[in-house]
């Protein structure tokens, strides 16, 4: 095959390869042209119909009426929108922090040889295999204060009566944030220990010859070699977890009171159960402002490694 | 792997372990390893295994520890029979297998063709659009929902599983491209040279020669885009109205507030929307594996 292209390389190329038709700019854009329709027209034309909609009072039935900036002007200067907005960013940014060091965790226990490594592996990998909305109603189950499991479990090791969990005001997001934590550690664990197998054993090697301990060969090899991997799925994921609506949604609904309470389910609320469509989008304004600011700084400080060649 | 270092004897013969063979500290060593490890894989499996024991008889966790035998005697399978006879489930269960088989086979097609664009061909525009379809995932869901209602009203494609297939292209495509582009810019150049030398276009090369090769990269994302579908949920929850033509997410969110109190059935149906998932991760688990490396990190 190889030496079949060789010689194909090497011969004079026929004039039709010089024809339009050969060009990769026309079958570039003609290759894409189908994924540029669809995400125009139903990702980029609601985005801007959303932003115009911003400047209107509507309830979806009767004709919008015209507010110009009073949306904006409202949510800035609301305190609930604050506790709203302080809440998806706890949600987001810890909830990523937390994945990122279990699934190195656990990444640098399964980088061995050891019987039962690939069984090991799958285990670790089935939190992603489950659904959502099964997943939300089994978290609900286990932070249920008389049938669940977790308080069960410290009233027989006799640690407490039992703990509220999602239904107080205290750890209600924290809890919720265990379940997002819980499903999406793999995703990290997965590519950290992809990223390993990517790293020379020479260097190790190398560095235990010059006497370095393993903590030093980690600090020095290891960590540097998973970075590019590591801040592409941070980026990735936080953006996830920034417009992530099911968990929330089911568990607690944002409560109780709004503690819980994150941007996306706020929106659906205002838009869809109070008929506040104009206010609503003017909110998810916002929010896409914040996870453009965030996300292109992002990319600016890290174009290398998210591959913007 | 990597980071193992060799046993630590060889650094301190007559050190600590100097009472036990190196034989003695090795085994030791790798019990505790395994103890360690499986005792953790034991904690982060505990909800699902929850969820079985809850599903075939619902208990407390006291007395399942107190009576174990008495549990698994009365264990039957009615929460099955409720989730599927009482409620909409089989209605919901129908509509997402629709959903998803239908957004996964056109987010494929588009993006396969997108992805190949993006990552193979050299044009002017390219890294725009690639920068584009990052940027699209900086779009708020729900600030896309709202409009898209509005629209789909417009257009007769509100409460139609049409209309919810056509919103789930455009939600999978962007990750999906992304994720294949990276196994398109790593294949050796000229591949579809040849077959365009011997006279195909450039469609007909990627058709004969590219696909093929491609195979298992394009299963990756479809997998991807398969769970994706499966587990969408504002979209469902905005765009479709009847219960009948509902998904699961949203219409499994439905009872919580109504069925309180009937975990055994709940949980039989939070089992019963895993099974497409897992059935799809078990097949295809090296795929999954495989592409999440190449994806992450490509050179």
């Amino acid at each position: 095959m190889s030496t079949r292209i060789q010689s194909i390389r090497n011969a004079e190329l026929p004039r039709e390869y010089y024809h339009w038709l050969s060009k990769e700019s026309f079958w570039g854009w003609l290759f894409l042209l189908p994924s540029l329709l669809v995400l125009g027209l139903v990702s980029v034309y609601p985005l801007f119909r959303g932003i115009y909609l911003s400047f209107f009072e509507y309830d979806g039935i009767a004709d919008p009426q015209w507010v110009g900036l009073d949306h904006y002007a409202y949510i800035l200067g609301w305190t609930e929108f604050w506790i709203i907005m302080r809440n998806t960013l706890v949600w987001a940014f810890a909830a990523v922090v937390i994945m990122a060091l279990i699934g190195l965790g656990f990444a640098i226990l399964l980088n061995r040889e050891f019987t039962g490594r690939s069984v090991a592996t799958t285990l670790l990998l089935l939190p992603w295999a489950i659904p959502f909305i099964s997943i939300a109603l089994n978290w609900r189950l286990l932070y249920n204060f008389e049938l669940g499991p977790l308080n069960g479990f410290l009233r027989l090791a006799g640690i407490s009566e039992g703990l509220p969990w999602i239904a107080s005001s205290r750890y209600a997001l924290f809890s919720v944030m265990l379940a997002w934590v819980w499903r999406n550690f793999p995703f990290f664990m997965l590519t950290f220990l992809a990223g390993m197998k990517g790293i020379p054993n020479d260097l190790y090697e190398a560095a235990h010859v010059d006497g370095s301990s393993k903590l030093d060969s980690f600090r020095h090899i290891t960590l540097p070699f998973l970075q590019p991997v590591a801040i592409v799925m941070t980026l990735l994921m936080s953006l996830w977890s920034l417009n992530h609506f099911t968990l929330i949604y089911v568990m607690t609904s944002g409560g109780p009171g709004n503690s819980s309470m994150v941007l996306p389910v706020y929106i659906y609320r205002r838009a869809f159960h109070l008929g506040e469509m104009g206010l609503a989008s003017a909110i998810a304004v916002v929010m896409l402002m914040v996870m453009l600011t965030y996300g292109l700084i992002y990319l600016r400080l890290y174009r290398e490694e998210v591959g913007g060649k | 792997m990597a980071t193992d270092t060799p046993p630590v004897t060889d650094d301190e013969p007559g050190g600590r372990f100097s009472r036990f063979s190196d034989r003695q500290v090795e085994l030791g060593k790798a019990v505790g390893f395994h103890a360690i490890l499986w005792s953790l894989i034991g904690t982060v499996l505990f909800p699902v295994l929850w969820m079985v024991v809850v599903s075939v008889n619902q208990t407390a966790f006291e007395p399942l520890v107190a009576d174990p035998l008495g549990w698994a005697s009365n264990a039957n399978l009615s929460g099955y029979r409720d989730v599927w006879y009482e409620s909409d489930f089989p209605y919901w269960l129908r509509n997402s297998l629709i959903v998803s088989v239908g957004a996964t086979i056109l987010s494929v097609a588009v993006c396969t063709l997108g992805a190949y664009s993006i990552g193979r061909l050299r044009y002017r525009g390219r890294t725009a659009v690639a920068t584009f379809l990052l940027v699209t995932q900086m779009f708020p869901a729900i600030l896309i929902a709202i409009p898209l209602f509005l629209v789909f009203r417009d257009f007769g494609l509100f409460n139609t599983l049409t209309g919810l297939v056509i919103a789930y292209v455009a939600f999978t495509l962007p990750f999906a491209i992304w994720m294949l582009r990276g196994f398109y810019e790593n294949l050796p150049e000229s591949l579809e040279e040849a077959a365009m030398i011997d006279g195909s276009t450039r469609f007909g090369a990627v058709v004969r020669v590219i696909l093929p090769l491609s195979a298992p990269a394009i299963a990756t994302t479809a997998i991807f885009n398969w769970v994706l579908a499966w587990n969408e949920f504002v979209f469902a929850l905005v765009l479709i109205n009847d219960s009948e033509k509902q998904t699961l997410p949203p219409g499994m969110g439905e009872w919580i507030g109504r069925q309180t109190l009937n975990w055994d059935m709940m949980m039989a149906g939070a089992i019963g929307a895993t099974i497409p998932l897992l059935v799809v991760f078990i097949f295809l688990q090296k795929y999954i594996v495989k592409g999440l490396a190449e994806g992450a990190v490509k050179s």
